[in-house]
This record gives structure tokens, C-alpha cells and sequence, in this order.
């Protein structure tokens, strides 16, 4: 049994002054619709991810009566930057059965224009664990500093390897109108930019955006512009890193083996990669940890162009976190739309030559939740 | 010439399975490894390895009296268990430091530090 991507949609990321969680996802909505050719009596389950700006017990009901929905199944997802994908696979259980016939999947909040920077730094490090954690001040960024500080030493990569696949993001962004941040950068210019958490530099991280997307999910395909979900994996190995396994990415590891066997995929058959870029040093431990870079070598692997638009793996061309942006659940589920366009060949300028496979990884926490995807093409 | 003698090494509290044997942090009433509900605080020694450490510049906390930058660690006690805690900035993976933690529920806090493997 499969289920499939009928429709997608993104928003613009970046300031979009006046935005709100509800507006946002309500734009991403009609966008996916409008793109599976469905109306709102077509959809029987909803799915919605959460907003830091906008904390509700319960969302789903929420946009469901904003929206003028009136499905038979109604929920939120909560499972940190690893939402956007949970949900997907949500919905392809759903769709499967609980005899829905189409499943809309919506994510997005204001989180750059609806609260301070501060506010929402924070709101992020309580993600950390209260006694053991918090109390040393850190971060989000200065989780994934330790992380990264450990990954450079583990493997001998250096930060002029983490720096090329800033610049790689950057340049795809600026293939993308919709993108947050556009404007060219060097290895120079990261490897200059202020430290954040050594050995993270700002341009090393992703910046906060408001932005939403959505996607439909449905039973059936009613053209071949669909994509089949034909693989999923999932691995939980901790939430905080003080609890984490020493072989940090381990649950990468898991859910990818997971979800190619289920597709009956090897990774060289894939032709398209969606891989989460919270921090470069995050795209590459799961680029390594997925099987599509060597340990040490996702860095350089960039710079030789394996996962440039015409390379081995072309990866993240619509930008990623790193560059289209992040606005928490949707900033996740932009890696599925960009690949459901690719799988399509309705990525115009950013086309890859001719992905029939894409893998899609997206994790949550300080690589606590693992989601791995497979989508393959029916055209 | 005789060296200084080695100062005796704080304790840190963990919860201990009387069951399987299980060291964790933090406590919760039960080991998770194998359910039981026989755990009791058990202090270890608070010799530790740095695994890993950052340099944190700016941060949310930092109009509360925080200087900036500050160093955070993830230590490693010889069982495996991990500690994050602040310490002063530029501490290396693998230097050796001391912790010190007195309850079960209490944050770890850095007693002493050193440059380089034990």
C-alpha cells in the first residue's frame, strides 16, 4: 500500500511584516490545493503542525474553523523540526487506514516578525532538560556547537568543509524567489561571520522566518503529477543531548536504513536528497549518517560538486534551512514540497536533470527524532 | 621531587538500579533500563572527561548577568553517564575535570579542571 503527494505549497520565508500563524497557514493551504486541483469539501483529515507564536491546545480544530474545513480526522503533530516530515508520514498512515480519501498537511507560524529574537532563542533552549541542561545556560546553537565541536573531532572535518555547505545552500537559495536569504556568500565570508558557538559561526546557522507550507496527501492518484510515498523510517534515541548515545546521530542511521528497505531502494538509486540544515554541521552528520557522504566528507563532497543541481546528489536546491529559512514546522516541510517539484520537473531554473528517487531526512531536538522519506516519481 | 598529592575527587550523585545496576541521571522514581522501582542515590566519583565544548557568544540570558562568551561542556563520567555545565572558555575534548553534584535531582556543577589527558 502507498499513498500519495497530490499537492504541495510554500509560502515565501522570510520578514513578512503583519503575518500571523493562521494567515500564513491559511496561504500555504490554498496553495496546495490549488495545485492538487481540490476544494475544501474534498478534504476528510487534517493535520497541522505547532507555532511558537501561536501555542493552542488545540491547533488542528482551530485552523479546521478558520479555514471552513470539516473533516472526519483532525489533530496537531508535535515532534520538533522533525514535524514537517512526522506529519507526512502521518498522513500516509491515515490515508491508508483510517479511509480517508485526502489528508491536508499545514504547517507555519510568524516566528521572525511575531516575537523577539530573544523570546524565541529562548522559547527554543527549553527544548534542553530543566536540571541538567538549562541551568549552563545553553542554547539551541550552543547544543548543536557541542555536537559539532565533537563531529570536527571525531572525523577530522574542518570548519572550511562546514563553511562549503553554507555556501551551496546560499547559492540554491538564490536560484528560488521565495527564499529568506539570497545574497551570494563565500567560504570566506562564513568562516568570517561572528561566532555564535564556536565552532558555529552565523553563517553556519539557519536564520529564524515567518513562512508556512502544506501539502496534500490523498489514497488514490488522480494524475501523474503525483508522487508516490513509497518508503518511511523513524528512530527516537533521546530528546536531550546529555542523554544522547555516543554515536549522536545514531537514529539517522536507523531511519534511513528503515526507509529505504521499506521502499525496496538502495541509496544509489536516489536522485534527488531533502536533508535538514539547521546548522551545516547538522546537514552534514546526516548526509554521512543517511549513507549519501562519507564519515568526514560531506563538506568536501560539496565543494567537488556531488550535491551541486548537476551532481551525483542534488540536495536542498530550493535552499534550505540554511538559506529559504526557518520558521520552525514548515521551514521542515519545504524540503518535501522543493522535492515533490523536482520529482515533478516543475523546478524550472533549479530543475535537477531527472530524479525519479528522492530521500528526504528531517530530525528534531538536538538530533533526538528521526524521520526518513522516500518519494519516487509517477510521471 | 614530590609532586602535589592528587586532591581527593568530589562525588557526584546518581541513581543507581538495585536491579540491573543501572547509573543514570536524572532521577525518575524507577530505572528506565528495566522498569524496576528499586533505585536509590548512589554516589560515584566526579572524575570526568570533557566529550565535548563550546564557546557561547551572546545569548538570551545575557541581560541577566551573564558575561559573554561563556564555555558550556558535555562531560563524561567513567560510567557513561553525560553532565552538560557551564565552564570557563577554552577547554579542550578531552581535557580532565571534576564535577560535583549532591542530590539526585541537583545540577552538576565544575569543581576543578586540567589541560590534557589524565
Amino acid at each position: 500500500m502507498t499513498a500519495f503527494i497530490q499537492g504541495v505549497g510554500a509560502t515565501s520565508f522570510g520578514r513578512l511584516t503583519g503575518s500571523t500563524t493562521l494567515g500564513l497557514m491559511s496561504s500555504a493551504a490554498d496553495l496546495a490545493l490549488t495545485d492538487a486541483g481540490l476544494g475544501r469539501d474534498d478534504i476528510d483529515g487534517l493535520i497541522v503542525g505547532y507555532s511558537t507564536t501561536m501555542p493552542h491546545l488545540m491547533l488542528a480544530d482551530v485552523f479546521a474553523e478558520h479555514y471552513g474545513l470539516r473533516p472526519q480526522h483532525a489533530h496537531a503533530a508535535q515532534a520538533g523540526g522533525a514535524t514537517g516530515a512526522t506529519m507526512l508520514v502521518l498522513a500516509r498512515h491515515l490515508a491508508n487506514t483510517a479511509d480517508l480519501d485526502n489528508v491536508l498537511v499545514v504547517g507555519g507560524e510568524n516566528r521572525l516578525s511575531g516575537q523577539s529574537r530573544s523570546s524565541t532563542v529562548h522559547t527554543l533552549a527549553g527544548v534542553g532538560h530543566p536540571t541538567l541542561e538549562v541551568p549552563s545556560g545553553a542554547t539551541v546553537p550552543a547544543y548543536y556547537g557541542l555536537v559539532a565541536a565533537r563531529y570536527l573531532h571525531e572525523t577530522g572535518c574542518s570548519e572550511r568543509d562546514l563553511a562549503e555547505l553554507a555556501v551551496l545552500m546560499r547559492g540554491n537559495a538564490a536560484r528560488h524567489p521565495g527564499a529568506h536569504l539570497r545574497e551570494t556568500i563565500s567560504v570566506a565570508d562564513v568562516l568570517e561571520s561572528r561566532l555564535v558557538a564556536s565552532p558555529l559561526k552565523l553563517l553556519d546557522c539557519c536564520p529564524i522566518s515567518d513562512g508556512a507550507a502544506a501539502f496534500v496527501v490523498s489514497r488514490a492518484a488522480n494524475s501523474r503529477r503525483c508522487v508516490a510515498i513509497t518508503g518511511w523510517g523513524e528512530a527516537h534515541t533521546h530528546q536531550h543531548l546529555s542523554c544522547a548515545p555516543d554515536d549522536v546521530a545514531e537514529g539517522a542511521r536507523e531511519a534511513a536504513r528503515l526507509a529505504l528497505s521499506r521502499a525496496r531502494r538502495a541509496s544509489a538509486d536516489v536522485g534527488y536528497l531533502g536533508i535538514y540544515d539547521s546548522f551545516t554541521a547538522t546537514l552534514a552528520m546526516l548526509l554521512e549518517a543517511t549513507g549519501f557522504a562519507e564519515i568526514g566528507r560531506a563538506g568536501r563532497g560539496a565543494a567537488a560538486g556531488r550535491f551541486s543541481r548537476d551532481g551525483r546528489f542534488p540536495l536542498n536546491t530550493h535552499g534550505g534551512l540554511l538559506s529559504y529559512g526557518h520558521s520552525g514546522v514548515a521551514g521542515g516541510m519545504v524540503f518535501v514540497v522543493e522535492a515533490v517539484t523536482q520529482l515533478r520537473g516543475e523546478a524550472g531554473a533549479r530543475q535537477a536533470p531527472s530524479p525519479r528517487v528522492a530521500f528526504i531526512h528531517a530530525e528534531g531536538g538536538v538530533l533526538s527524532a528521526h524521520v526518513s522519506i522516500v518519494l519516487e516519481a509517477t510521471r | 621531587m614530590s609532586s602535589a598529592p592528587e586532591p581527593a575527587a568530589p562525588s557526584v550523585v546518581l541513581q543507581r538500579c538495585e536491579t540491573c545496576g543501572c547509573l543514570s541521571a536524572p532521577a525518575r522514581g524507577f530505572c528506565a533500563a528495566c522498569g524496576s522501582h528499586k533505585v536509590l542515590p548512589f554516589a560515584v566519583n566526579g572524575r570526568c572527561v570533557v566529550w565535548s565544548v563550546t564557546s557561547v557568544h551572546g545569548s538570551p540570558y545575557s541581560n541577566q548577568g551573564t558575561a559573554s562568551p561563556f564555555g558550556v561542556a558535555l562531560v563524561r563520567l567513567d560510567c557513561g553517564v553525560k553532565f552538560m555545565l557551564r565552564v570557563p572558555v577554552g577547554l579542550a575534548i578531552g581535557d580532565r575535570i571534576d564535577i560535583e553534584r549532591d542530590g539526585v535531582d541537583s545540577a552538576a556543577t565544575l569543581v576543578r579542571h586540567r589541560r590534557g589527558p589524565a
